[in-house]
């Protein structure tokens, strides 16, 4: 209680955390994390309030982190690309609107301690009262200091069953798109964006109102290949994405003299495109004729890597994208992910990559 | 509903008896011809009763399979005893095309717009017999008269009927005048899915892919048609190779009411996808495409269709 009295008196807060220390903080995409302390006690995560409110929105650095390329980055903030997710003011708490919320899991990788779960249809916060050593009134500062420290121990655990939770919940990630406000085109960028930055990859989503340059979505490490996204999250029969990342393509390296082999394009995709469809044809005329290939995701493989704790800036995501690219090997886009989520594969995968017919 | 526009009395078909060897072209499409006969008097020209072999329908020189008929909505026929035209009004937007085939320049876009013969009947016409019709037309000496190869006043109104039409009547009009220049183009034929190209033009070594923009749709060559034209390319090249041999830098064209303006990023993607792909991107006009038949048919000066096969951005 001293600690408390001092922030009050207005002196100088405690920055370090002097409660018990946290020893292991273990997460799970359907549950709240649980925090084992050093001693006998574990505790739920509950939400810390945390002053810079990474579950709402990102830092200005991330959606302007450099993806290797010059493209005006779009300003939104918010994690959520449907608009669900607010903050309270008065009780300092993140609010979910059901309604509006679609289940994507991008919050719930956003929160550091794990006191979002995602629920059925939509996410949960836990709002419980902290235990009592976690005093309410702590400084922000504490609470930073406090989640900086779990979140240097936290262990993701991840398990099939919750993969297919996921997987459930991406048909209403899709069908949510066009009642979205605004134009049902950015909202699917900003999906994109929303995932890969949860995901750890510096990741841009371009401005609306830049006609030059009509890029959806674009993210690289520094210093290695950049990709070109468009999006689509229809059922990857659309040719507009394959035509729009062609033409992008040509004015990334002709404009920006960008070396071919530092970039790369790729399509999001609701679904695969299924075998009889055009669509599936044209990937294969341009790589015969262009000689390029276009990777082709579907957002459930980047929603899956986001809301399972992968950390895609220390994965050789992009190096080993040919894995869940196009192509007449497309099997091996299932082998890409299960190599990726090991036992995590959802059961539901076959229907999410691997193209129907 | 169909409604007949004869022009005088319905009789048998009447041709100017020979000698009218010469042949006076002073016309636009709605100008009327003149035949001068060597005894020096002049007659309007009139329906050789070819059968509608030019104005009518194409023969087997555009090479192709696929709807041969010159009217791109079927709207135009002659009567049967080729003193008049029978045309459905409600179909007939005032293309031209028709008259701009008639190599005799016996047909006029009359006054309300509708195609017409430009003189029916003569009183020194005579019923011709076959023979006599057929060493008329060929004794005919094609004299082009001065100023015929300005088409730019006259063909304004034609691109005025053409502004508002969609695909339907636009498609197979832009399809008939390459056809017109002698080149081997066909429409997609509905329900092809292996065909991404609204037309093709069959050449042994260039085949070109058109994307084609009604006016209906958008007056302009916009981003995404360009974007459809190399996808039309890459799609040639991949699939149709055989049927339709091409080569990378061979023209992809768009066909549009009229060029995007001159600060449109159109430009700078043309030249980027040749940088970055080897891809000719062309645009042409129909109004271009217009001018070209024009001096084919009514100034009878060649066409040099070399030049289609390989540009890159505006054809003029």
């Amino acid at each position: 209680m001293k600690r408390i009295e001092k922030a009050r008196d207005g002196r100088t807060p405690q920055l370090a955390w002097r409660g018990p220390q946290p020893r292991r903080l273990t997460r799970r995409l359907t549950r709240f994390g649980s925090i084992d302390f050093d001693g006998p006690e574990a505790v739920t995560a509950t939400c810390l309030h945390c002053a810079d409110r990474p579950c709402v929105e990102f830092t200005a650095d991330e959606v302007r982190a450099a993806v290797g390329i010059p493209l005006p980055f779009h300003p939104r903030r918010e994690t959520c690309a449907f608009g669900a997710l607010g903050w309270d003011a008065p009780t300092q708490l993140p609010t979910v609107d059901s309604e509006k919320c679609t289940g994507c899991g991008v919050c719930v990788r956003r929160c550091p301690v794990g006191a979002i779960r995602l629920g059925k249809g939509t996410v949960e916060v836990n709002t419980t009262a902290p235990p009592p050593h976690w005093h309410a009134a702590m400084t922000s500062e504490d609470f930073a200091s406090s989640r900086d420290s779990l979140s240097a121990v936290q262990v993701f655990e991840r398990s099939s069953g919750e993969a297919d939770r996921l997987m459930e919940q991406i048909p209403t990630v899709l069908a949510a798109l066009p009642r979205s406000q605004g134009d049902s085109r950015q909202v699917a960028a900003m999906v994109v964006r929303n995932a890969l930055i949860g995901a750890g990859m510096p990741a841009r989503a371009g401005n609306t109102g830049d006609t030059n340059r009509r890029i959806d979505v674009a993210f690289g490490q520094p210093g290695d290949v950049t990709f070109i996204v468009e999006v689509d999250l229809g059922a990857g029969e659309n040719l507009g994405p394959i035509r729009r990342v062609l033409a992008n393509y040509a004015i990334i390296t002709n404009r920006e003299r960008i070396p071919k082999n530092r970039l790369r394009a790729a399509v999001v995709t609701g679904e695969y495109p299924r075998t009889r469809t055009d669509a599936h044809e044209v990937f294969a005329d341009v790589r015969k004729v262009l000689g390029l290939d276009i990777a082709i995701l579907p957002v459930a493989y980047l929603l899956l890597l986001c809301a399972f704790g992968f950390d895609l800036a220390e994965t050789d995501f992009t190096a080993n994208m040919d894995d869940v690219s196009w192509g007449s090997r497309h099997q091996g886009v299932l082998a890409g992910v299960r190599q990726v989520l090991g036992e995590a594969t959802p059961a539901m995968i076959e229907e999410h990559f691997i193209p129907g017919k | 509903m169909k409604r007949v526009h004869p022009k005088g009395e319905a009789t048998a078909p009447r041709v100017p008896a020979l000698p009218f060897v010469d042949f006076m072209v002073e016309r636009g499409p709605w100008g009327v011809s003149t035949f001068v006969g060597a005894d020096g008097h002049e007659v309007a020209s009139t329906c050789l009763n070819c059968r509608g072999q030019y104005c009518r329908q194409f023969g087997p020189e555009v090479g192709v399979h696929g709807q041969l008929a010159v009217c791109p909505t079927n709207a135009f026929a002659l009567t049967a005893a080729h003193d008049g035209v029978s045309l459905d009004v409600d179909r007939c937007f005032g293309c031209g095309l028709c008259v701009m085939r008639c190599p005799y320049g016996s047909l006029i876009l009359g006054k309300n717009g509708y195609p017409e013969l430009a003189s029916p009947a003569d009183s020194r016409f005579r019923p011709a017999t076959e023979v006599e019709l057929t060493t008329f037309s060929e004794n005919l000496q094609i004299r082009v008269a001065p100023g015929a190869g300005a088409p730019e006043k006259s063909l304004a109104g034609l691109l005025e009927n053409v502004a508002g039409t969609l695909g339907p009547q636009f498609y197979p009009l832009v399809v008939n005048l390459l056809r017109t220049l002698g080149l081997a183009a066909t429409a997609r034929p509905q329900g092809d899915v292996n065909n991404r190209a609204d037309a093709l033009i069959y050449d042994p070594t260039d085949s070109i892919p058109l994307e084609i923009k009604s006016p209906g749709e958008t007056a302009e060559v916009d981003v995404k048609s360009v974007q459809q034209a190399l996808e039309n390319k890459v799609i040639m090249l991949s699939r149709r190779k055989e049927q339709y041999p091409t080569r990378r830098e061979t023209t992809t064209l768009s066909v549009a009411l009229k060029y995007p303006p001159p600060r449109s990023d159109v430009w700078q993607l043309i030249d980027d996808i040749w940088a970055a792909y080897g891809v000719n991107v062309g645009l042409l006009t129909i109004g271009d495409l217009y001018k070209m038949v024009w001096r084919k048919q009514v100034a009878r000066q060649s066409p040099n269709l070399s030049r289609l096969r390989e540009f890159r951005g505006a054809y003029t």
